[in-house]
């Protein structure tokens, strides 16, 4: 085993900096825990006295949710030392991320893992990344700050009774921090062997009451303003030398971007929330693996992205209230002599209804009308270059309390209709038990989801054995769908540890994908494709000690799809075979000042005879000289081996980040 | 509060968990308010008093007293509603639901008391105080004993000069 020389030096500094800072530690002082009947024996003025344990005593929860669920809070979030959203996903147990180039990641849900991965949906603050054309992410232009993220939910498996049939694996949403939760100023400045990026950020109120109890003492608080505004700027500049890659070209060269953002909230009545947010991200880059069908390098491409977005939220009771939603997004990709835009505008109006008697009903009406506008290159053409689709959905989800308190079935639906073509209904069943300190759960559920428009009308190349093939669609290509049957239990074995665990039994049938012709070298795309995916997710949450958390997670995908022959498939095709992914994620709170974080995870997989394995770590060093003031050390490696002649280990980085509150 | 450690001989401080603490507080206030009714904590009434909550199973571990019951909010009729866990939205609507109702309201939010709710805790160097909004008691035809508010902060929605 080889280790790279910046990942030797930053262990050793961690190592180093690590002692010092335990060094410093003093003694904690030495506190007493009542139950609650010697605290009801107490007088009010005794009560009073008594110490709040703080959050940092956090106590394990369960999720109260009949899925695959994980939620990553805000300091998960920052503890990742992710630089981009991508990166924060690493952390998450069932969840593959890896870094295929400069400005792309490979993000995979339940086996479906690829750069153009297509069978699971991410949204930010409800509106979907996901490109309506390609079905993928276009990480280049999804450029958020990560410190601008309040809170990523994942949810692994089907949930397109809710969510609609873009989220066929799994969704991950993305929520954004509030205008009001971003008041102040903030600078973070991240430079290493990765290049360098630099964000602004500022937030203001804008209007708004205060009010205060008796002044001076503890409820002499000052109330929040109703109406605020907050703005970001980033940019940054990569290389591109570092990034893992394993085909035998280098990556692509010289990313340069930048990203411009606002967001305002206003607060009305208590009840009410409304909200615009908006961002334009420009993107370029040398590219040098381009999309896969392409087959060329050195091509240069161009990323421009914008949004506007409007939500209305009105809370109306617990676990009530009306939400609608309104966006429209532009997204422009120029690379070489081919561009492509898509324009989409969406609405969405939900409505949960407070509990009545066993029943909590929720219901939502949407739609989405998208175009797309391609200018064909030599390499690519579609049948149409121009192209637009109304897509229109309905759905309701009745929460059925059988045991108060405890037991729970949830029965959903959504109706999809796309264009004139197809209608999707997606039912789903839901069992919760809800005990003392455990959750059991079983669901079954079908899915279904149109063909990208790729699939459906593009015309290209594929290299498949060193061979070019034709790509032609069929022209009649069905939906995909999916049966998925799911269960899985949570415990919390004390307020310290809490396990997880989830099973699954996909069945996928109709997936698109290409049907080679070797005589007339011709690839077709038909719905022929059916398979199974099955596989556990395991993870567990120990607070070791106050100070210490460990997080392994275990996750094992069998994926069986005998039909897929060989390479040449377009997109994230499924695998036929054996995929585990583990990871530990280690986090030290050395002392006052000082957080040391690991992530270690270990990734191999079999597909077809040939083997891949991975070892990774990525690791975090956080000094707080000040308050306002957070310089971090970044470091990651990787060590891989594979039957591929032309994989190489990726190089290790390093870098800093400072992080400055003003 | 601090106790002697037999172990260490050091003064050890009480610390409870939030959540203990707005539990015991809450069965602790019924017994300073009176409802219109003229019931007092539940004493003298036939039927126990009811503590509605909005997550009833973060507290339900620490309502082992007989004369009081906790339920899960929504509840056809209860005397002291429990807001917490919720968002500040969720809060305003509960609060607007109750409004004028004889229902002793208890909450944690900084703007909890200026949205109508009437027992507020507020944390304070690590301990748990409370804030009290006499206006939104009376107007729910409630009466707080004097004990009580002593210990209280006293919320008030347009102080006079004089409190500065």
């Amino acid at each position: 085993l080889r280790l790279p020389l910046p990942f030797v030096w930053s262990l050793l500094l961690c190592c180093l900096l690590c002692g010092a800072a335990r060094a410093e530690e003093g003694e904690n002082a030495a506190h007493t825990t009542p139950d609650a009947a010697t605290l009801m024996s107490m007088d009010m003025e005794g009560l009073m006295q008594v110490e709040v344990v703080p959050p940092a005593g956090r106590k394990q929860r369960l999720s109260n949710v009949a899925g695959s669920y994980t939620v990553l809070t805000e300091e998960d979030i920052h503890r990742s030392g992710a630089l981009n959203v991508p990166e924060i996903l690493r952390t998450v147990p069932g969840v593959f991320v890896r870094q295929v180039d400069t400005d792309k990641w490979s993000i995979g849900v339940r086996g479906f893992a690829g750069t153009f991965s297509s069978k699971f949906l991410i949204l930010l603050d409800g509106r979907p990344l996901t490109s309506p054309s390609m079905a993928g992410v276009v990480w280049s232009i999804q450029l958020m700050p990560v410190e601008l993220v309040k809170r990523i939910e994942i949810v692994r498996g089907p949930w397109t009774s809710l969510w609609g049939s873009d989220s066929f694996s799994g969704v991950i949403n993305i929520i954004s921090k509030t205008s009001e939760e971003l008041q102040g100023g903030q600078s973070v400045t991240a430079a290493g062997s990765n290049g360098v990026s630099q964000m602004l950020r500022y937030g203001l109120p804008l209007e708004g009451a205060e009010c205060s109890g008796a002044g001076g003492n503890a409820a002499g608080m000052v109330a929040s303003r109703t109406a605020h505004l907050s703005m970001y700027a980033k940019s940054g500049y990569d290389p591109g030398v570092n990034t893992p890659i394993k085909h035998d070209h280098p990556s692509s060269r010289d990313w340069k971007y930048a990203t411009f953002g606002f967001r305002s909230d206003w607060q009305n009545a208590f009840t009410d929330q409304l909200s615009i947010q908006g961002s334009a991200t420009l993107s370029g880059i040398d590219e040098a693996v381009g999309v896969p069908f392409l087959g060329d390098i050195g091509l240069e491409k161009t990323d421009n992205n914008a949004y506007l977005q409007f939500a209305w939220d009105r809370a109306t009771g617990l676990d009530a209230g009306w939400q609608f939603r309104g966006a429209f997004t532009n997204n422009r990709i120029t690379l070489s002599d081919m561009e492509l835009q898509t324009m989409r505008y969406e609405a969405e109006l939900l409505h949960a209804a407070e509990q009545m008697g066993r029943h909590l009903f929720t219901w939502g009406v949407g739609g989405v009308y998208f175009t797309d506008r391609i200018d064909e290159g030599r390499r690519v053409r579609l049948s149409d270059d121009s192209y637009s689709r109304l897509d229109i959905n309905t759905f309701v989800q009745d929460r059925i309390t059988l045991l108060p308190e405890r037991l729970f079935m949830t029965l959903g639906m959504k109706l999809d209709a796309f264009g004139d073509d197809y209608i999707a209904p997606q039912p789903t069943a839901r069992l919760l038990y809800h005990g003392d300190d455990s959750e059991y759960w079983v669901a079954v559920s079908r899915a279904a989801r149109v063909p990208n428009r790729l699939n459906e009308e593009g015309h290209f190349s594929t290299k498949r054995d060193g061979e070019f093939y034709r790509v032609v669609n069929s022209g009649d290509l069905d939906l995909e769908e999916l049966m998925s049957y799911e269960a899985g239990f949570r415990h919390r074995v004390s307020d310290d540890i809490k396990y997880d665990i989830s099973f699954y039994y996909d069945v996928y049938d109709s997936l698109a994908a290409l049907d080679f012709d070797d005589v007339n070298r011709t690839a077709t795309t038909r719905s022929f494709l059916r398979g199974t995916t099955s596989g556990a997710d395991a993870s567990l949450d120990w607070l070791v000690r106050p100070e210490l958390t460990l997080r392994p997670s275990l996750s094992i995908t069998l994926q069986d799809f005998p039909e897929l022959s060989g390479p040449g498939q377009v997109g994230s095709p499924p695998m036929d075979g054996v995929f585990i992914n583990g990871k530990l994620q280690c986090l030290w709170d050395i002392a006052a000042r000082w957080q040391f974080d690991v992530l270690g995870g270990v990734l191999s997989s079999e597909s077809r005879g040939h083997n891949w394995s991975n070892l990774g770590f990525d690791m975090r060093l956080q000094w707080r000289p000040k308050d306002n003031c957070r310089v971090e050390l970044l470091s990651s490696v990787e060590f891989g081996s594979s039957d591929d002649p032309n994989y190489r280990d990726p190089e290790p980085t390093a870098g800093l980040r400072l992080t400055w509150d003003f | 509060m601090a106790l002697a450690c037999p172990e260490t001989g050091r003064s050890a401080t009480l610390k409870a968990d939030a959540n203990l603490l707005r539990a015991v507080f809450t069965q602790r206030f019924i017994k300073y308010v009176t409802w219109p009714s003229g019931r007092a904590s539940g004493a003298q009434a036939d039927a126990p008093v009811v503590v509605a909550a909005t997550d009833a199973r973060a507290l339900r571990r620490y309502f082992t007293r007989p004369d009081i019951r906790l339920a899960q909010w929504p509840v056809k009729d209860c005397q002291v509603l429990v807001i917490i866990g919720t968002n500040a939205r969720t809060t305003g609507a509960l609060l607007k639901r109750v409004r004028g109702k004889p229902i002793l309201t208890v909450g944690q939010d900084p703007n909890f008391a200026r949205m109508g709710g009437m027992i507020n805790f507020v944390p304070f160097r690590g301990r748990m105080r409370f804030q009290i909004n006499i206006e939104a008691v009376r107007k729910a035809g409630l009466t707080i004993s004097s004990r009580l508010l002593k210990l209280a902060d006293i919320y008030q929605e347009n102080p006079g000069p004089s409190q500065e």
